[in-house]
Order: structure tokens, then sequence, then C-alpha cells
């Protein structure tokens, strides 16, 4: 009998420990059925996610504009406010997650740097409102009053909807001063969102966080001829730069030697809408080359302007050490903003072999010649 | 022997071990609205011990049922906390139930027909509390959610995770190493033989959202990939049943010749990450754990009726097509509610669709080989039930009428 017991408790037991299994499996089937919805275009993140509804509205408030969907976001929104500055709207729908309202009131605060509350002092920042018919909580955050710099503190608006399985969160963030009297502009604004299928983003009243795939920036998907608005874009590449095939998120990428041997990597990207911002992404490129982020004057006073065709981008040099052994680095990028798009080109290496191929860069960058949907 | 069987087949024990059995039950019921289902049944009935934490949450619940409010536990809270022993769980009550049975039946055997029905009833139950154990510890469910056109060999769990490295060098088959949830936490190291490589798993976050990588300035930073410019925040986790947890981790590979490269694997990105190394590609993700079957299965037709003018479903079916290349079958099947496609011990039910897309099926794929136990067991209950009644009845009708009183004179 206890040998029973001790098989039934070594079963037990047993079953729930689990380990590292390696097998063999047949080769995914990447090809995917086409897509009733048509394309969306670009490469952000937006297109890897679960698919997912889309969202319509008919009009925006006064001094609402939309920015398009961009990454995580299906939808965002700049909201201007002459001497009260601005705020942004984001509209992010994301599977399957969601905590009590608690923990996401929580969470917000802590993002302005706020101690957690208990359930008791929630209802105090709770507010009713509905989005597409259902009724939904709008909650309120206020940043401390900044003692340094009066009139600066922050308030985040958020609604969340638990819809279908996904949670979209419709979160406001800017100065109180303006962010508080946008309380109503907001609720008209949910009062008025549809969901529907997935459809393409455009900035005339219909967001999808599901873009069709651009099988173009995975070697390994299978390649499905260009689809109607898809980006397209010939450079003139200079002959010693050695083709790599791009990884995720990349559109294209080469590899490119010092006369001493050591390699660079060029790479260029494209993203829908401004991805957070152009002081967000030179900064990310900072932290690339070791640099620490720095505030929006000293970015600008970075920036060099430089002619594309058609138009104007910008170029950023930056030389710094590796975060891992300290070698020097170099970055030199550049970001051209076509229609709705930003074309992210970016040359890093060690310093040598940036210097070399630096010219060259800049001319290839200059030679880029943008067509259908870019 | 009877020093041994005696006190494990005291009837005491069994009314012990019953009432033991109906207090579990009623608290892991109460359990189930603060905690959410799957924890409940995983702390309560899929434990040796339930642990102080879980049965707290269960208690608070019961008092506010009558009247009596303190704040309730989270499960958050629960999962947490340290796992302290307090009360028996199913798989200690169902064993001691199943001892005592069996030690019952041994204590107090006599080989002999009359007893005949009493042992089948008690074999069915025997094989009743095993089955149900059975099930428990084999019994697995996933789902496989096809898009029309698509073919897949292989269905997911509905809510556990796995880092996947995924060799895609060969021409014919991919080679799987697969780590599943359970062992990824912050600073695992990982190594298998079919890895030219080890992962560290720098932080793991059980349930997130993604972010722009600039507002989480604390975030570890990630050499490769979407993750230079997204960035995990961790959520609660969730165990309620229409939510389930995304996990996302941040891990750095490290070949022969030193670090390669740091990642953000999650579901969000459901593209796999390549990487080079010694010449070959490995693809890595952090998927919904997969279970790959021998055949395949193509949905060629989804149908999703509802009655007219309403929203109201009438009737889901999938047309799939079934092809086994070891058997050389390719038939086409039709899955509709109540008819199931049985296959190699698996079942495929038609459980869901996608609202978002009404080209997209999802079947609910069950494979438990302790399925016929329950049936089995009841049909041997039934059986020994009848027998021994039986037995009692002809011994009833055998036996000779005995004289009958006259009824006193008025």
């Amino acid at each position: 009998m206890a040998g029973s017991l001790a098989l039934l408790a070594g079963l037990a037991a047993g079953c729930n420990r689990e380990s590292i299994v390696a097998y063999d499996a047949p080769k995914d089937s990447r090809a995917m059925p086409p897509s009733p919805h048509g394309s969306g275009g670009g490469m952000g993140m937006a297109e890897q996610m679960p698919p997912r509804p889309g969202m319509t509205w008919k009009e925006l408030p006064p001094g609402w504009s939309s920015r398009g969907a961009a990454g995580m976001r299906a939808a965002n929104f700049t909201i201007e406010g002459g001497d009260q500055g601005a705020a942004d709207l984001a509209v992010i729908p994301l599977p399957g997650t969601g905590g009590s309202d608690l923990d996401l009131v929580n969470l917000w605060r802590g993002q302005l740097g706020l101690a957690p509350i208990e359930v008791a002092q929630l209802a105090s920042h709770t507010d009713e409102t509905s989005v597409a018919g259902q009724a939904v909580k709008l909650f309120r955050i206020v940043g401390s009053e900044d003692t340094q710099s009066p009139g600066a503190t922050n308030q985040i608006l958020v609604a969340a909807l638990r819809r279908d399985g996904f949670t979209w969160f419709f979160k406001m963030a800017g100065p109180q001063a303006l962010v508080s009297t946008q309380t109503e502009a907001l609720k008209g604004f949910l009062g008025q969102v549809e969901f529907t299928e997935a459809a393409a983003p455009t900035d005339t009243g219909t967001a999808s966080a599901r873009p069709s795939p651009d099988a173009s920036a995975d070697p390994h998907r299978a390649t499905p001829p260009p689809a109607e608005g898809q980006s397209q874009v010939a450079w003139d590449v200079p002959p010693d730069w050695e083709t790599v095939p791009p990884t995720q998120m990349i559109h294209s990428k080469w590899r490119v030697k010092a006369p001493s041997g050591e390699a660079a990597d060029v790479t260029v990207s494209v993203f829908p809408g401004e991805t957070g911002g152009m002081v967000a992404n030179l900064n990310r490129w900072r932290s690339q080359v070791g640099l620490q982020p720095a505030p929006e004057p000293e970015i600008t006073a970075l920036i060099d302007n430089m002619d594309v065709l058609g138009g104007k981008g910008t170029l950023v040099d930056f030389a710094g050490s590796g975060p891992e052994n300290g070698d020097p680095l170099r970055l030199v990028g550049a970001v051209v903003r076509r229609g709705s798009q930003s074309w992210f080109y970016k040359l890093l290496g060690p310093a040598p072999a940036v210097a070399a191929h630096r010219d060259a860069f800049v001319k290839f960058v200059q030679s880029a010649r943008y067509t259908r949907g870019s | 022997m009877n020093w041994i069987f005696r006190p494990l087949a005291s009837l005491k024990l069994t009314l012990a071990l019953l009432t033991l059995s109906v207090i579990l039950v009623f608290f892991g019921t109460m359990a189930q609205e603060p905690l959410g289902l799957y924890l409940a049944q995983s702390r309560f009935f899929q434990s040796a011990f339930v642990d102080l934490a879980s049965m707290v949450a269960a208690v608070k619940k019961t008092l506010q049922m009558v009247g009596i409010y303190l704040p309730p536990s989270t499960a958050a809270e629960v999962l947490s906390a340290p796992r302290i022993p307090i009360f028996p769980g199913g798989y200690l009550l169902g064993s001691m139930l199943l001892v005592n049975l069996v030690a019952a039946h041994f204590d107090r055997f006599r080989a002999s027909w009359k007893k005949s029905g009493i042992v089948m009833v008690h074999g069915g139950l025997a094989l009743l509390l095993l089955g149900q154990l059975f099930t428990d510890l084999l019994a697995r469910e996933s789902a496989m959610r096809l898009t029309e056109g698509e073919t897949k060999s292989y269905s997911e769990s509905d809510r556990r995770s796995e880092l996947a490295v995924v060799d895609v060098s060969r021409p014919d088959r991919n080679r799987v190493v697969a780590i599943p949830d359970s062992l990824l936490s912050d600073g695992a190291i990982h190594r298998h033989p079919d890895l030219p490589f080890t992962i560290k798993v720098v932080r793991y976050y059980p349930n997130s959202m993604i972010t722009n990588r600039v507002a989480v300035p604390d975030a570890p930073p990630v050499s490769e990939g979407p993750g230079t410019r997204f960035a995990p925040i961790a959520l609660p986790r969730v165990t309620v049943m229409d939510m389930r947890d995304v996990p996302s981790a941040i891990v750095e590979v490290s070949g022969p010749q030193g670090v390669v490269g740091s990642y953000l694997v999650t579901e969000y990105i459901e593209r796999p990450q390549p990487i080079q190394i010694q010449d070959k590609t490995y693809e890595l993700s952090l998927r919904l754990r997969r279970h790959y079957k021998d055949f395949s299965l193509t949905l060629l037709d989804f149908r999703h009726d509802k009655y007219t003018g309403t929203e109201i479903p009438k009737n889901f079916s999938s047309q799939v097509r079934l092809n086994n290349p070891k058997t050389g079958e390719d038939r086409e099947v039709l899955i509709y509610m109540n008819n199931p496609l049985r296959y190699q011990g698996l079942t495929f039910y038609q459980a869901s669709f996608d609202r978002a897309d009404d080209r997209v099926t999802i079947l609910q794929v069950v494979r438990n080989p302790a399925w016929l136990t329950p049936y089995l067991a009841c049909v041997i209950v039934g059986v020994g039930l009848l027998v021994q009644f039986g037995i009692h009845l002809v011994g009833f009708l055998r036996r000779k009428p005995g004289p009958v009183a006259a009824p006193a004179a008025s």
C-alpha cells in the first residue's frame, strides 16, 4: 500500500517537472492565405501582432489631429493646446492582457512617479463613459506637482475596453492644464468609435492594428509579389557593399569593410508614421553607441539637414563606444520622411569602417528614389 | 498483515476522507471567484496540499457571502505567496480514498460468490478514482487555429508558452528545441546538445505589455531585432477564464566566440528572430506551446451560420482535409458541433471562431488516453450492483414463506 502511495506521489510529482524537449518538426507553411482586407504597407511591429479588429471614428474634436498607426498603436492623435502645450492620445489594442482596474491604475501611476493606491481609493480616480456603446471606466491620474517648475504637472486619462479577447487602451497623456480640459472631448470621441474587421490604416478616420504582412522583411518567408500600395525604393548601391539578407524589421542590409578589414553594417528600415518622434529615435541610436539620451534642444543641435530627392532629410553622426566592450563605435544615421512613412538609414560599426564609408553612405541615401506608396 | 490493513481500512477513515473532500470541494469552489478557475483547480484539486494563501482567499470569499467583508485576495498575491501546506489537496485525498478502498477490500475480503457484486463495485470505484487521476495527469487540451487555405500539423496550448529555438538550416525538416515557460526565470541559463549556444534569460515577464523602449528606461538592453525599439512592461498575472498572460523575455545568446546578441522575445512579435551561427540559421521565438502531430489538417471551408437577422450562432462547421504521409491517408472531413473528428487518440471539436475574421476556425484538440475509464468504471459498478442485488433477490425469493399470523378478531 505504501508502495502504491509512493507510486502515485511520484507520478504526480514527475508530471509537474518539465524539461527542455527537442524534436523534428515539418517546415512551417509560412505562405499565409491572402488577406481580404488589402495592404497596409509599412513594416512596423503592428504587422507582427496577432490579428485584431480595427476601429473607425466619425470626426475629431477641435484641436485634434490624427497621426495614423505606428508600432503597437492602432491610432495616434495629437491634441494641440496652444500655450498649454500638446498632448498625445494613443490607441493600443493588446491581446488577452489585462489586470484588475487597480493593477492598471497603479501601473500608470508608476509611470508618473506616484505611489500605488488601495482599492478603496480607486473610485475617486474613476469616471464613467462608453466606447462603441459599451460602458467603460475612465481613469484619471494626475502627477505630483513639480516644485522646480510649477505648471509642469502631467496627467493621464485612460479608458480600458475589454472586447473580443483584446484590451483596448485609449490613453491621453500630456500637461495637466491641457488634458484636464479634454475630458469631455475624449468622452465624445470614444462615444463615436466603432470597431470593424481589420482595415488598412489611413489618416482619414480608420485605423487597424493589422496591416498585411510584408514578406520582404524576412528572407525565410515566402515572398509574394509587391502588393498595391506597398513601399518600394531604388538606390545606387556602391559596388563594394556586400548584400546581406535582412533580418527582423529591416528592409535591406549591406556589409561594408574598412581597408583594415573591420566591417560595419548599413541597414534601411521603414516604418509608418513618426514611430515615437525624432528625438526618441535619435536617442535610441545614441544608446547603440553607448551615449546617454540627450534632451531635445541638444539633439536638435546635433542634427544636420541633407538634400535628398524631393526634399530634405535628417543626418546625424554619433561617436561613442560599444556598451559591452568599450571599443570605439560610430553611427551615421539618416531619417527621410516620405508621405506617411519614415525611412531610417544607418551605418553602424567600428569607427574606422564607418569613417571609410561615410561619404558613400550619404550619397547612397541621397540616391534613393521612392515610388508607389512611399 | 492485518496490523497494516486494519487502520487503513477503517470506516472512520473513509468518513473522515469524505468529509475532508466535501470541505475541499466547497472551498475550491469558493476560491474560483478570486483566483479564477485554472488557479483554483491547480491549488485545490491538482495538488497534494492546499496552500495557506489559496485557502485564505477561499475563506475570505466565504465570509463575504455571509456579510463579513475582508479585502479579497488577488491571484497575483496568491501566486507570489510562499506555498505553506494547510489542508489536504485533491491528489492526497483521492489517493487516500483509493488506498482506503483497496485496504478495506483486502481486510474484509472473503472468497465467496455472494460477495462478487461488492467486489465488482469496489473494482469499479477504484478504476474511477485511478481514471480521474490519469486523466488529470495525462489529458492535454490544446487548440488549432486555421485560416481557410492554411495547413497545420500542430495545435497550440491555450495558455502555456515556450521559448522555441528552431534550426531551419535543414532542407526537409526543422529541429526544434523548446524550453517550457516554467523553466524561464531571471538569470536562468539553458543549454542543450542540439544547440551550439547557451541562452541566458536576462529578465522574464510572466505577463506583459509592450511599449516604445524609450518609455522604459530601466529595461535590460537588447542588441538585435525589434527589442532595440520596443521593451516590455511587467503586468500582474491574470488567471480569470477569458484572459491569459502574455509573457515576454529578454534573452542573451552566447556562442563559442562570446555573446552573439540579446533579444526581446514575446508573443507580440509573431515572426521568429533569426540567429546566424556556425553557418546555420536558428529562429528564436516565444510562442504558445506547440504539440506536433504526424498528420496535417488543411482548412478548406469554414461556415458560420447565424439565425436570420440575428448574431445568434446557428451552426459552425469546418471542412478540413486530413493528410497523413505515413499512412497515405488523404481525405476530407466535416467537423461541426457535436460531430468531432477522432483520429489517432485525438479529438478535434469545433470550438470557436475568430470574430474579426470569418475565414478562421478554432478547433479544440483533446488528447485523453484515459477517456474510457469513467465509462468502463460506471459499467462495472452498475453490473456489480445488479449482481449483488440479484443475489439478494434470488435468495429472498427462494426463502420459504413463514406462517402468516391471522388477524385478530374484533
